[in-house]
């Protein structure tokens, strides 16, 4: 349910960034996954085959990269990569920290092939 | 072979509407509370019964999310209280743009307390700002004192946690004590208030006070 309504989220700006350029079809699809961002990949590739169909996006690979659990400890400052909860801080074993990053899950690119222009020969 | 790069999240689209929404609300003097929690946590009887009393004070109306159906906001309505139902058919949380369409329907210029109750999720609405100056993450204890482990996200992606249905403890291998050391370990500056079911109404008195407190901070 929640992968669904991401990847429907993610294909319109897929969709929106393609416009205006010349895309036969799209070869593969690169999405950055947070591993906090409770998606599973079999999930997300099951939305992404079935919202896909019938669009440029039919066929194409789903590239998923999983993304690490960046935190800012909000007592020192320090960053660090975080396995799981509950958090310590390295430097100062504080528990408040911010997320920075590891609960995204977005479109970072898209390999796609040109349509070639068959008039102007 | 062309590629091009994207890099935008679905989130930070979410994010730019629920900034604005939040200006709004400013601009109004309106103080809004998103209310998040598995479906049968005890949402919308929490709300049901802060209502009566919140409603004393200050001009209340609530949106209430849900897949389908409009009962909750037909259960809200019989206190007298504006409700507007939104129906996700499917979606799995409510975002800050489905908040924004609703709010012609609302006069917010004659309005102190907007609360939201999200779709019945500890997961997917966690990560969708609405514009909220509070948000409640509801747990009742008989979904298990180890909850909180279990989704650390929505704990520290709060400030307020709701402990529902403390009256059923003496029949469930739980412990509130053990919730807050849960919620405590994952976010240590999270405000817990228990809330219960008795012969002699509903208790919520702690949550009742904070939440007037921090709606007069804002109102007035
Ligand atoms: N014993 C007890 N039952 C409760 C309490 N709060 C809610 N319930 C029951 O839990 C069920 C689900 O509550 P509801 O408010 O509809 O949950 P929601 O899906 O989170 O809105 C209902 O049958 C309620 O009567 C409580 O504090 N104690
Ligand atoms: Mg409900
Ligand atoms: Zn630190």
């Amino acid at each position: 349910m929640h992968e669904m309504s991401l990847m429907s989220g993610m294909l319109s700006i897929a969709n929106d960034a393609l416009r205006g350029l010349n895309v036969k079809r799209v070869n593969a699809v690169t999405v950055s996954v947070g591993v906090l961002s409770n998606c599973l990949t079999d999930a997300l590739e099951l939305a992404f085959r079935s919202l896909s169909e019938n669009t440029v996006f039919e066929g194409a690979r789903l590239i998923l990269c999983e993304k690490d659990f960046l935190a800012k400890c909000s007592v020192c400052g320090k960053e660090f990569t975080a396995s799981g909860f509950p958090v310590a801080c390295p430097a100062c074993t504080s528990a408040r920290l911010a997320i920075i990053s590891g609960d995204e899950v977005y479109i970072e690119s898209i390999d796609y092939e040109e349509e070639v222009c068959q008039k102007s020969q | 072979m062309p590629k091009i790069t994207v890099n935008k999240d679905v989130k930070d689209l979410n994010q730019q509407q629920a900034d604005k929404n939040r200006a709004l609300f400013s601009e109004c003097g309106v103080f809004v509370i998103n209310i998040i929690g598995s479906p049968g946590a005890g949402k919308t009887t929490l709300l049901e019964n802060i209502l009566p009393r919140l409603s004393k004070k200050f001009r209340v109306c609530v949106i209430e999310g849900d897949l389908a159906t409009d009962n909750d906001a037909e259960r809200i309505r019989k206190a007298n209280i504006q409700a507007i139902q939104i129906n996700t058919n499917g979606g799995c949380h409510l975002d800050a743009f489905m908040i924004n369409k609703q709010l012609n329907a609302i006069d917010l210029a004659n309005l102190d307390l907007l609360i939201i109750e999200n779709v019945g999720n500890l997961v997917c609405p966690t990560g969708f700002d609405l514009g909220e100056d509070m948000r409640i993450v509801v747990m009742s204890i008989a979904e298990g004192d180890d909850k909180p482990h279990k989704y650390p996200i929505a704990v520290l992606n709060t400030d307020v946690i709701a402990i529902t249905k403390t009256d059923l403890m003496p029949y469930i291998d739980a412990d509130t004590a053990k919730m807050r050391e849960a919620i405590h370990s994952i976010k240590p500056q999270v405000k817990v208030f228990e809330t219960k079911k008795t012969s002699a109404g509903y208790e919520a008195h702690g949550l009742i006070s904070y939440i007037e407190e921090r709606v007069n901070a804002k109102i007035i």
